[in-house]
């Protein structure tokens, strides 16, 4: 019975109850409220898996390798842009702008979506990632600690690196997880559900939020901005958008499929 | 950051329409040379499976060949869809009759849970559209998610089972590169159509070569 459903959580890439793959971490769901949407409102997480660390460029070279389809010289523009990997020295060598140990950046929602269902990983949702990233070393939410804040703020002022940290080098969080806030933006898999044109179906929250977040100078509102700031980074993007400073790391549900006896 | 951010989607929309622009100039010309070629940029490349109105299975890929004007909604939307369909036909109204037939109209559904063929169907029946040339998709949340991503359309479901999303009616040409983009309810489709012409007099002189 061990012995198969071993075999068949390796086959399927699925976890058994209790059991997390060493390379993630569990984030025990609840509520959160997210900066704006549907106004005040919280939104239920489940729990759910995430990576310890963002994607390393040594690991999306494997991913490369195997599935030319994804190298630099093969990959379509409706999958991703011009600057798809640009920072490596060829198809299949990585160079002195990428470390193999350094979080893989230049990659599109398309392409790290093939890497994570090759993994039988996804990307994390857009609450998932938020609901995470509320965590410093100390508190699972983190989110209204003036300190936290000031410190991410401060991350968002930054010109990202030419050559990216190591991946073990990053901070830690409350759940062991590195690199949330500080390194790279990271893609979620729903970037795409804010309307920023103003022709949405209802409101245009972002829109909204966009006037609002002039006027962020008291303490409340910095959390507001730093937030602010990532939904309207991700809003900016498309799917086969690459950029210098994003990346990603994969998710997975933590309802576990107990096999069949 | 945000600077550069929105910087960069601005040149980003711009380099877009640049490209947009090509791809018309070079159908004009060159279209029957390239037809053999997988169009650089072409949502055909998508293989996900989708469900017609019909209860058969499609892929994108079967409508090319002929332009399509494409866009992303629910059956069961009490506002915009209605709309959003009203804007399409309004569309299909400036055609001549052998324009018509040279163009499909698709609608994907972005709630699959409850858009069934059936119910696909009957949002069809009610507008009198010609299910012929009207493709009412329905595929995987999954499959839902990749083509909003591939064609830039936003949506996200609501607590009350609605969804927010863009109006956008998107052009695809023949080898499935979009276009143009309507944005909007109630758009003056002037511009759409002054495209879509555009495309059907290409195919035109291709075929008369």
């Amino acid at each position: 019975m061990k012995i198969q459903a071993l075999l068949l959580s390796l086959l399927t890439g699925l976890t058994l109850a209790g059991e997390i793959p060493a390379d993630m971490a569990r984030v025990e769901g609840g509520e959160y409220v997210p900066m704006f949407g549907e106004i005040s409102k919280p939104r239920k997480v489940e729990t759910f898996l995430i990576d310890r660390r963002p994607v390393t460029n040594a690991e999306f070279l494997a991913f490369v390798r195997e599935h030319p389809k994804w190298q630099r010289s093969n990959v379509g523009k409706l999958f991703a842009d011009q600057g798809y990997l640009s920072h490596w020295a060829g198809d299949l060598e990585l160079g002195e702008n990428a470390p193999p140990n350094a979080a893989v950046v230049r990659v599109s929602w398309f392409a790290v979506r093939a890497y994570l269902k090759n993994i039988n990983k996804r990307l994390p949702r857009e609450d998932e990632w938020e609901f995470a990233a509320r965590a410093d070393a100390t508190q699972a939410d983190a989110s209204k600690d003036p300190v936290f804040l000031a410190r991410i703020l401060k991350w968002y002022g930054q010109p990202s690196p030419v050559r990216l940290p190591d991946v073990d080098t990053l901070l830690v969080d409350i759940h062991g997880v590195v690199g949330l806030h500080g390194n790279v933006w990271e893609w979620v898999v729903d970037f795409n559900n804010q309307m920023v044109t103003g022709a949405a179906r209802s409101d245009s929250t972002l829109d909204r939020a966009l006037f609002c977040a002039g006027g962020a100078v008291n303490a409340t509102d910095a959390a507001n901005y730093a937030a602010f700031m990532r939904y309207a980074f991700r809003s900016s993007l498309e799917g086969n958008y690459t950029t210098t400073n994003l990346g990603f790391r994969g998710a997975r549900d933590a309802e576990l499929t107990e096999p069949t006896p | 950051m945000k600077t550069p951010a929105i910087f960069l989607s601005l040149c980003l929309a711009v380099a877009a329409a640049e490209e947009g622009a090509t791809a018309v100039e070079k159908k004009s010309c060159c279209a029957k040379k390239e037809a053999s070629v997988e169009a650089e940029g072409s949502v055909y490349q998508l293989d996900a499976k989708w469900t017609n109105q019909h209860n058969k299975e499609v892929s994108l890929a079967d409508f090319k060949g002929k332009p399509v004007l494409l866009t992303m909604g629910y059956a069961s939307c009490k506002y915009a869809c209605p709309r959003l369909s009203a804007d399409l036909m309004a569309i299909e109204r400036e055609l001549t009759d052998d324009q018509k037939k040279q163009v499909n109209i698709v609608f994907v559904s972005i709630d699959p849970e409850r858009d069934t063929p059936e119910k696909l169907a009957a949002f069809f029946k009610e507008r009198s559209v010609d299910q012929t040339r009207w493709s009412g998709l329905r595929g995987s949340q999954d499959s839902v998610l990749e083509l909003s991503v591939a064609i830039g359309t936003r949506y996200r479901q609501l607590e009350n089972s609605d969804f927010a999303h863009s109006n956008r009616i998107s052009l695809i040409s023949p080898e499935g590169v979009i276009i143009h983009n309507q944005e909007g309810l109630g758009t003056d489709p002037a511009e759409m159509l002054t495209a879509l012409r555009k495309v059907l007099d290409a195919s035109e002189s291709n075929k008369a070569e």
